[in-house]
């Protein structure tokens, strides 16, 4: 109990230590979601292939 | 104290994982997403594969304009003897803009099926339009647990401007490996989410902005050129390398055969898409091209209208290039084989230049193209020793045009579809004028088609109705082994085939459609067409079988019994009769037996036997005699 006490305590005052990766993993998830999207135009071409 | 400090700077380093992992579970538990494997349970028939409908939205940022495919089911459990076949591609492959029977896989299994009576073909093509290599690579990784006997591949035209390619996708869509990473991640319930609202946000961005269709001519000219050598085509280059040379050591490395076609596109019948200003421009080269094949000079004609097309900023036809990588495949792999079907279309067009004998549009074979295809295929099979045909069987290429089943209601389909692909951008070419007559039955429904008023089978369906009431036979019998084709696991369509050639008199083709509909499902019925037919071709030992099976099933108020001892003692006098076949009195036997129960043909031939061993042999000039009473007798 103690230990998570003592985990929680450290949570609310090093945030950096968790919030910053979760922000950055999903920082590089949208990047590449938002990077490798398709032309707003492929599917007005795609009947011609 | 400190030990516990770095525990925590550890387990605060995780939440982040931790906590996605929960999304991730959440998502998957609320039924959010779709899971992206190839195949899935086919929920029609128990114990069959079938293409997941969801797997090619990976391939798409907005999930809504992915393409599907053909859903060919396949036996989990292959049987022994089964040469199982799959196809990957792109548009071509899957037989655009005939689909169904048109596509290059089916006339390679019409071919297969009756070229090798007994044994049993699974081809099942995996194509879709619109994609491209990555979408190649992501499906034919997945094949080697699925035993393939052969991958066939024909894929390059898309690999510009289709699903990930570098002329469609945004600044990372030429670092293969990375677009292959994403393409991992979105597996992903959570991925899939920021996808989708990624599209939603773009959606409405769009709508508030810009028509897109008003100016996409413009905005293709402006965005989507691709100069020849430059860095984009180039990446264009290496992403095909990179995909199909990753796939084709995917599957050497389970030892399956590999058939990568090269590409075919239209060089003398279509001018350059967009031509760059200047004296080397594609518009220019097609110019020069078209004067030099006036003159007679082929040769310099045949190399202008190439590079016509390698200078065509609008890359929807592959550079010569990715034929090249083809062929470097060959080389390197020792499972892959080079398809050449260009060189195979090039012997089948004058001077040996592409153009409209054998393409409808820019890149898609007309009905004779996709014959060719298949037939290129074909024979890079027998040369691989993959199949080996038996000489009296083999259907050859003119015999597969003759009876390939292709509906004239599938070809005005294909014509309409083009006709209307031709009026839009680029072609930009206008329709002819609509006839002043009445349509014909067929005209009407491959109209439907083509708006989608009618689904394929409904649309055969009433061809098929149409021609039965008509009497038109040939039709008929060609409806329905379209429908055979279609839908190899359904018995009705083998056995309605099977039907409409005993009554075209073409009783061993009737026979071949019988076993399968009875092999599909065993019926009293089916049982019955089978004995009568094998019997009226002397078959008795084949026909027993089936008789056993009718009379014990029998539906109808006539007892079997008695045939069933007659076809049992005519097996018994036809094997005495093989080891002696100068014996008239067993000839005439067999031929009084077949009189019993009317077997007209039977009996004629094993009369003419007798007579021609013994022309004056009193017994059988009056089986004859009979035989002659039977055949002008009132039915």
């Amino acid at each position: 109990m103690e230990f998570l006490r003592d985990f929680w305590l450290f949570m609310r005052t090093r945030k950096r230590y968790w919030l910053y990766p979760l922000l950055v993993l999903l920082l590089l998830l949208s990047a590449l979601t938002v990077l490798t999207t398709g032309s707003a135009l492929a599917p007005f071409i795609y009947s011609l292939f | 104290m400190k030990k516990r400090l770095w525990l925590f700077k550890g387990l605060a380093l995780m939440l982040p994982l931790l906590l996605l992992a929960l999304v991730e579970v959440l998502l998957r538990a609320f039924g959010y997403g779709h899971d992206y494997r190839l195949f899935v349970d086919d929920p029609e028939r128990k114990g069959y594969w079938i293409v997941n409908q969801h797997a090619s939205e990976r391939y798409f940022t907005e999930t809504d304009n992915a393409t599907v495919g053909n859903f060919e089911p396949f036996l989990k459990k292959k049987p022994d003897g089964t040469f199982r076949i799959f196809v990957l591609g792109e548009s071509t492959t899957i037989g655009y803009p005939y689909f169904h029977n048109g596509s290059f896989h089916r006339w390679l299994q019409y071919r297969l099926m009756h070229t090798f009576p007994n044994r049993n073909f699974e081809v099942i093509n995996l194509s879709m339009t619109a994609v491209n290599s990555y979408t190649v690579f992501g499906f034919g990784k997945q094949l080697v647990d699925y035993e393939p006997d052969a991958v066939l591949i024909y894929t390059g035209h898309n690999e510009y401007y289709g699903a990930m390619g570098v002329g469609s996708t945004s600044s990372l869509g030429s670092q293969p490996g990375l677009v292959r990473l994403v393409l991992k991640l979105r597996e992903f319930r959570l991925v899939q989410w920021l996808n989708r609202t990624w599209s939603r946000i773009r959606q409405t961005a769009s709508g508030q902005k810009v028509d897109l269709r008003e100016g996409m001519m413009k905005r293709m000219a402006a965005d989507q050129q691709i100069p020849l050598g430059s860095e984009k085509y180039q990446n264009g280059i290496e992403q095909f390398r990179t995909n199909l040379t990753d796939l084709c050591q995917a599957l050497s490395g389970q030892h399956i055969p590999v058939f990568i076609s090269t590409l075919v596109s239209n060089e003398k019948d279509l001018k350059p898409f967009i031509s760059a200003p200047g004296t080397a421009s594609a518009e220019q080269q097609f110019q020069l091209a078209k004067q030099a094949y006036q003159k007679g000079n082929i040769r310099e004609a045949r190399q202008k209208f190439v590079q016509a097309k390698e200078l065509d900023l609008l890359r929807f036809r592959a550079p010569e290039a990715l034929n090249q990588v083809i062929r470097e495949l060959g080389n390197r792999f020792s499972n892959v084989t080079v398809v050449d079907s260009r060189a195979v279309f090039e012997t089948h067009s004058p001077n040996g230049i592409l153009g409209n004998e054998t393409l409808l549009e820019h890149v898609h074979p007309n009905l004779y193209g996709y014959a060719l295809l298949s037939d290129a295929f074909y024979e890079a099979l027998k040369k691989k020793k993959r199949l080996v045909a038996d000489g009296p069987n083999e259907m050859s290429f003119d015999q597969l045009r003759q009876q390939m089943p292709i509906t004239p209601v599938d070809s005005l389909k294909g014509a309409y579809e083009v006709m209307i692909l031709k009026e839009s951008w680029p072609f930009n070419e206008p329709m002819p004028p609509e006839e002043n007559r009445p349509k014909t039955v067929e005209e009407k429904l491959a109209g439907g088609l083509v708006v989608k008023q009618i689904a394929w089978r409904d649309a055969m369906r009433e061809l098929l109705a149409h021609y039965l009431k008509t009497q038109n036979q040939r039709g008929a019998l060609q409806v329905s082994e379209a429908l055979v084709l279609e839908y190899p696991y359904d018995p009705a369509y083998y056995g309605q085939t099977g039907k409409l050639y005993f009554s075209a008199n073409q009783p061993e083709r009737a026979v071949w459609y019988l076993k399968k509909a009875f092999q599909l499902e065993e019926t009293f019925a089916t049982a019955q067409s089978l004995f009568i037919t094998l019997l009226k071709l002397d078959r008795p030992d084949e026909a027993l079988p089936y008789l056993r099976y009718a009379a014990a099933h029998n539906e109808t108020a006539f007892s079997l019994n008695e045939l069933q001892a007659f076809v049992e003692q005519l097996v018994t006098t036809k094997k005495q009769y093989l080891t002696d076949t100068t014996n008239v009195a067993l000839s005439n036997q067999l031929a009084a037996g077949y009189l019993k129960f009317a077997n007209a043909t039977g009996a004629a031939k094993y009369v003419a036997k007798s007579l021609r061993i013994d022309p004056r042999n009193a017994a059988a000039l009056q089986l004859q005699a009979q035989l002659q009473t039977l055949k002008t007798a009132p039915h």
